[in-house]
């Protein structure tokens, strides 16, 4: 399997499996050279995605919190954990670190380990140390460190080039050299990684935090089926999550309320709000329309809210006086807005549309979510013409051009033939190899019937409906 | 004790309706400049608030009464980029739809075109009429809405006259686009417009500049008898709906043109003495 990165029109690989590494394809060679290597073998290209490589690692950090309460992600492909006195709940550290070993090998994620007095040591060890599972006691680090190379103690690319300018390969060999001379030659960075490795200087992680949910409860003396005081209920629970959130300087994302019944399992309520928010009157409004339609059977015998989702919100100042130029107050009424067509209506009826970098009309543009940051910015061709209206799939037309893969000079379409009045084009679409299922490119004219209609139609060319027209847009 | 009742409840909805006077002299609420002279001068000063509906052409010439029509998807993204303009606060554009909505590209604008508008709409999608009515009503309510586009398929006169008393009351915009079947329902609809396809005869070749013609069914305070046909001609390099200026002479006269001034004398002196 190869890992492609694309930069400057050119594909390298990123990385590979074990497999691909044996026949000699490494990190960095051109995806063409690689391709040569592996040969005959059959092999899997992914697209290298940075952003989701990060969110996987981050949720692995989570899932490492079962074995330490201290876990920081180390991208790209290390976990740092913090295991100072957990030893004692594993049976000691080293059943510990057999139970991380094995726990990772059901998941499909061989790793390397090491236990080390200092981050920097493990780190280095985990790494470069000989054996897949290795572990440093305090008064081993310095002669441990010495035999690995420099690459060991996290420096950048410019240090390790001036260590390799004068010979230095190995941590040892850097142990030897007075430290202040080290710091003025070659940064302070050298000198701030070699005293974390030996634990001289404190290093600080960026621990992974999971989030609490904030719960408030309510439980009757018995079922109730009262449907004001269970509406009473409720807005006294939203009141004092609401007063918990504010305390946390916390907006909530995603509500859930539960009611527990007296005869059938509990009916859960989710909440979902386009942005954080702790506006009471907002979220009252939409809990209301729910709880006049609930269903509490024989009686509900406890109510529970909680936080699913929830994020910062502190109070900001948006405008000195007079009138919100950042548009804030707007922001938030348009998310209010959202949440209420969201909520009757479901996710997929409300939409923004945001630009997506291809020139094929159907997919030149795709549906997100409303408020969402644009994150591509894809600029049309210049020049280009675009229908206002697009059509859910090209209607197939009968044209007749006057002479061959000339424009067309009259058209049969939704039966009825009319002569073209005007016709403006080729502009020549080519799609992706994956989407030719009319045709390797398309040809576009923009045409105008005797009628005054203006319709965007293409010839498809190279594929099974080479030749053929279709209509895929108007202008209304 | 009925007019004390009536002047609370004036008071606690302060909805202004919008006289003839009023309107076509542009002292009632803000307007929108359409950005053609002609029409706006016919207006008053460019579209009032309110609620406005317009019939767009059906696609098929043998198409029946039911048939619907092609939404004027042109005009309407005009009128918004308008409004996305001259508006001290960019608001945003609420498009309710029948599964029709505009082609993204053509929301994004043409060459000269930042895609503001694109960025600063919203699209909802519902099928049934009290559904699209309720998402019209929600988003006029909302103080970030500055104008809806709705599929206005089947609204009684009821549900229009709430939308547009709604939509005066919050000084907001909202356009409904109807099948040309549903000309003959009745409406509170501020003014009615009929888009129909236009073709120049004998005019051919490579330059295809989509043209329609624009017929004012409605407008409460203007005498239509004088009110000519418009041609509009779609700008692909600025995404906008220009007045033709091919044909200002047939039907239509650039503003300032001493035409102009003739013709709004006598469309006056006609109302006045009518």
């Amino acid at each position: 399997m190869l890992l492609v990165d694309t930069a400057r029109g050119k594909q390298y690989v990123h990385d590979c499996c074990a497999q691909a590494a044996r026949v000699g394809v490494r990190p960095g060679i051109t995806l063409a050279h690689a391709r040569a290597l592996v040969g005959r073998y059959i092999t899997l290209e992914a697209e290298h995605q940075p952003a989701e490589d990060e969110k996987k690692l981050q949720r692995l950090a989570r899932w490492a919190l079962r074995f330490a309460p201290t876990v920081a992600p180390d991208p790209p492909d290390g976990l740092f954990l913090d295991i100072s006195g957990c030893g004692p709940l594993f049976g000691g550290e080293y059943a510990q670190v057999k139970a991380i070993d094995e726990s990772l090998r059901r998941l499909g994620l061989p790793a390397r380990l090491a236990t080390a007095p200092t981050y920097g040591a493990a780190w280095a060890l985990a790494r470069f140390g000989s054996g897949r599972v290795s572990s440093v006691a305090d008064h081993e680090v310095r002669t441990r460190l010495s035999g690995l190379p420099v690459e060991a103690l996290r420096l950048d690319a410019k240090t390790r080039a001036a260590l390799a300018e004068v010979d230095i390969c190995r941590i040892g060999e850097l142990l030897d050299l007075p430290r202040d001379e080290l710091a003025a030659r070659y940064g302070r960075e050298l000198l701030t990684r070699l005293q974390q490795a030996l634990g001289d200087v404190y290093e600080a992680l960026e621990p992974v935090r999971v989030e609490v949910p904030l719960t408030v409860t309510h439980t009757f003396d018995g079922p109730m089926r009262s449907a004001r005081l269970i509406e009473e209920t409720v807005q006294a629970l939203l009141d004092e999550l609401l007063a918990l959130l504010a305390q946390r300087g916390k907006g909530a994302y995603e509500l859930l309320l539960t009611f527990w019944r007296v005869d059938v399992g509990p009916l859960r309520e989710h909440f979902r709000f386009t942005q954080a928010t702790r506006a009471g009157k907002h979220i009252w409004s939409m809990m209301q329309n729910r709880l006049h339609a609930l269903r509490i059977g024989h009686g509900v015998e406890e109510i529970t809210l909680e936080t699913v989702r929830s994020d910062d919100l502190h109070s900001e100042q948006t405008a000195m006086w007079g009138r919100d130029e950042d548009g804030h107050a707007d922001a938030e009424a348009l998310g209010r807005l959202v949440d209420r067509l969201v909520d009757r209506l479901g996710d997929d009826a409300v939409t923004a549309l945001a630009p997506v970098e291809s020139h094929v009309p159907e997919l030149a543009f795709e549906s997100v979510a409303p408020l969402a940051k644009a994150t591509v910015t894809a600029p049309l061709p210049r020049g280009a013409r675009r229908p206002s209206i697009l059509l859910a799939q090209p209607e197939a037309a009968r044209v007749i051009a006057l002479f061959p893969n000339g424009p067309p000079s009259w058209i049969q379409w939704r039966g009825e033939g009319l002569e073209i009045a005007a016709a403006d084009g080729p502009e020549r679409i080519t799609l992706p190899w994956w989407r030719r299922d009319t045709g390797a490119a398309r040809d576009y004219y923009t045409v105008r019937d005797q009628r005054g209609r203006c319709l965007w139609l293409f010839r498809a060319r190279e594929g099974c409906a080479d030749g053929q027209w279709f209509v895929q847009g108007v202008w209304g | 004790m009925l007019p004390e009742s009536l002047r609370a409840i004036q008071q606690r909805c302060p909805v202004r309706v919008a006289t003839a006077e009023a309107l076509v002299h542009g002292e009632d609420g803000p307007r929108l400049r359409t950005g053609w002279d002609e029409v706006d001068a016919a207006l008053g000063s460019g579209l009032p608030t309110g609620l406005h509906e317009w019939f767009g052409a059906p696609l098929e010439a043998n198409a029946g009464r039911r048939a619907a029509g092609v939404p004027p998807f042109c005009i309407l993204l005009h009128l918004a980029r308008q409004l996305l303009e001259q508006s001290p606060q960019a608001g945003w554009t609420v498009w309710v739809c029948d599964g029709q909505r505009p082609y993204a590209p053509a929301a994004r604008g043409g060459d000269t075109n930042d895609g503001r508008l694109l960025r600063r709409s919203l699209f909802v999608s519902a099928r049934d009429g009290p559904t699209r009515q309720w998402i019209a009503d929600t988003a006029l309510r909302c103080r970030a809405v500055r104008a809806v586009m709705a599929d206005g398929s089947g609204f009684d006169r009821a549900a229009t006259r709430r939308l547009h008393l709604l939509a005066r009351a919050q000084e907001k915009w909202i356009w409904l686009t109807r099948p040309p079947g549903e000309r003959d329902t009745l409406s509170a609809a501020l003014t009615r417009w009929q888009v129909r396809w236009h073709a120049e005869p004998g005019v051919g070749g490579t330059v295809v500049n989509p043209q329609w013609k624009l017929t004012l069914l409605r407008c409460k305070g203007v005498p239509l008898e004088t009110i000519p046909d418009w041609i509009l001609e779609w700008d692909h390099a600025e995404g906008a709906v220009r007045l033709s200026t091919a044909l200002a002479g047939a039907v239509g006269l650039p503003s300032g043109a001493p035409g102009f001034a003739i013709r709004r004398g006598y469309a006056w002196a006609q109302r006045n003495s009518a």
